[in-house]
């Protein structure tokens, strides 16, 4: 019997020839990635009575240690600043070789620059967006930090084979519209549940057409509609970027062409427009132009959902010139060093900081609230992963979500707009 | 596995709620119990005043989603909370649960069936879930729980099992 991408991950990982939806199996893991939060691994297994808390990792190589969400510490309490003293201490009580600190930027961006992400192999990351390395041909997904114990002493951990799906788009992208519309209009269209507990396959002309940095944001934002795994196929696209950077051998998957899909859905990509997300949820999603108007206070570009080069080019293609509006704060975070000297060395930096943009160091903040709170009524448009209520900072400001373009669109003409108006 | 019986007072809230609800960023690093006075103020301010040790979270639709943060399950132990079900849960939140020992449930249209305030029981047995609504007199039922997962609920988490495994030099 065929199987899917998701299939051929975990049935390569547990060391089986074949499995079908809905068996568990215990997969190895290849590459392991924790951010901040790697203390609190170390202070639950103590609270547990786990005498001096983590002694053995399966495989130090396979392990990456970052500080990215609160980068470097930001409280003056000074809680954060001794948890990342804790941290350090931690790693050198390993001896963990792949340790950035807080040098790097943000952990899904840096693993797929430093080449720890490849074609056909199964990563964990104590963290939502770890679909986002489907976009490479990667099985990855998210755990906590409880289950990230385990798999630290082990390498390995229980999966359920999930029902996969497969998201065809064909026509091709209009102009001004983006990856990130893609997902927005599937979230909006199929609701937030679309992938729960499943596998998305994402196939069709447009998706070859999309760069990675693309696909990257549509994976990413995959685990919003519920998704295991958000799977690319890897192409001479995928393979170019990989082969360079790649710290290991890898062995892509392809599905079988008699592969068993739940459900294909088909998305006329011509018919798509800039969309945007309402607060508080992913699933209330309207072309741009239907929040005409919508006065807004801040506009932020970045995070692991859409802090990467393209992302930051078409900022700056929009804001080439002109200036954020007075009234409005525009902040744009590129999602590691090596994106912001790739932006740096394109010029685009320089046009962001001409139009009066906050341009910030790699790290979570434009996501997270950490880097541009919102007082209670402020309004703000993000391309960053999530709209929730209270997620930027006071629940009573209000937070919509958009593609890069559109913030960038919004930020000029001081509400939101779509972008074609302004291009 | 053998049967067992959780009865709890029902606390009812809605569809999607969050990770970023349950556990608001701006006071998920000041201790569980500051947060404990700030879970779900976003859509029910002072929820914690409403949950007594032992009652059952009963949530709609996608109960979990967002952020894979482990303060919001961990608040579900500060709070008392002897289980969550829900119509359906997120992937993430679903794991963490079972990772800290909590008893959590994706039963479709269990909130059809209970209001806040109705006592629930809920029966654990070989064959199958049975959720009981012992003030209105309806119940639903789904499948047991896999294996691995029922193990690690038994152990009371992923920490007890980890040093039942470390103790035997595994």
């Amino acid at each position: 019997m065929g199987m899917t991408m998701a299939e051929k991950i975990l049935a390569r990982h547990s060391g089986l020839n074949e499995v079908k939806v809905g068996d568990y199996v215990t997969a190895k893991v290849d590459q392991v990635c924790i951010y901040d939060s790697f203390i609190e691994i170390e202070e639950g297994m103590e609270e547990a009575g786990i005498e001096g808390g983590i002694r053995h990792v399966w495989d130090k190589d396979r392990v990456v240690i970052l500080i990215d969400h609160g980068a470097p510490a930001m409280d003056k309490n000074v809680n954060m600043a001794k948890k990342h003293v804790a941290i350090r201490n931690l790693v050198k009580k390993l001896g963990l070789p792949h340790f950035y600190d807080v040098k790097a930027g943000i952990c899904h961006q840096v693993m797929v620059d430093k080449g720890f992400v490849l074609p056909g192999s199964f990563v964990l990351v104590p963290d939502s967006h770890t679909t986002i390395y489907g976009a490479l041909n990667c099985g990855g997904t998210g755990i906590g930090e409880t289950e990230m114990a385990w798999v630290l002493h082990f390498g390995e951990l229980w999966f359920r084979v999930p029902p996969t799906i497969k998201m065809e788009v064909l026509g091709t992208l209009p102009e001004g519209v983006t990856a990130k519309d893609i997902f927005l209009y599937v979230s909006g269209t199929y609701g937030t549940e679309v992938a729960q507990y499943k596998s998305i396959e994402w196939v069709g002309p447009v998706i070859d057409a999309l760069s990675l940095d693309g696909r990257l944001c549509i994976a990413n934002q995959s685990v919003e509609l519920g998704a295991k795994f958000s799977l690319f196929k890897a192409d001479e696209k995928t393979l170019a970027f990989v082969k360079e950077r790649a710290i290991r051998d890898f062995e892509p998957v392809e599905p079988d062409l008699d592969a068993i899909y739940e459900k294909t859905f088909t998305i006329d990509a011509s018919r798509l427009e800039p969309y945007v997300a309402q607060p508080h949820s992913l699933e209330v999603v309207n072309p741009a132009s239907h929040y005409r108007g919508v006065k807004i206070n801040q506009a932020n570009i970045g995070g692991c959902a859409n802090g990467r080069l393209e992302d930051i080019a078409w900022a700056a293609r929009i804001l080439r010139g002109k200036k954020v509006h007075p009234e409005v704060r525009c902040i744009v975070g590129p999602a590691s060093w090596d994106v912001y000297k790739q932006a740096m060395q394109a010029g685009y930096l320089e046009t962001l900081i001409d139009a009066g943009v906050i341009v910030c160091h790699p790290h979570c903040g434009p996501c997270t609230g950490m880097m541009g709170a919102l007082a209670p009524g402020e309004v703000c448009i993000t391309a960053t992963s999530r709209n929730f209520k209270g997620r930027m900072g006071s629940p009573e400001a209000s937070i919509y979500l958009a593609s890069p373009a559109t913030v960038a669109a919004s930020a000029v003409v001081g509400h939101i707009i779509d972008p074609r108006e302004v291009m | 596995m053998a049967e067992k019986i959780i009865r709890g007072k029902v606390v009812k809230l809605g569809d999607f709620v969050n990770t970023d609800v349950i556990s608001p960023a701006r006071w998920m690093r000041e201790g569980l119990e500051v947060l404990k006075q700030h879970t779900m103020e976003a859509i029910r301010p002072d929820f914690y005043k409403d949950v007594s040790p032992g009652d059952i979270l009963v949530g709609g639709r996608n109960f979990g989603c967002g952020s894979h943060r482990e303060p919001a399950t961990a608040i579900m132990k500060v709070l008392g909370v002897s289980a969550i079900v829900a119509d359906s849960v997120a992937r993430l939140y679903f794991r963490n649960c079972i990772a800290f020992g909590i008893p959590i449930f994706a039963v479709e249209g269990i909130s059809r069936i209970v209001e806040e305030g109705d006592t629930m029981e809920i029966l654990m047995g070989d064959e199958k879930i049975t959720f009981r609504n012992l003030t209105k007199k309806k119940e639903l039922s789904t499948a047991p729980l896999p294996e691995i997962m029922a193990r690690v609920l038994e152990a009371g988490g992923i920490y007890p099992l980890l040093k039942e495994r470390l103790g035997k030099g595994v």
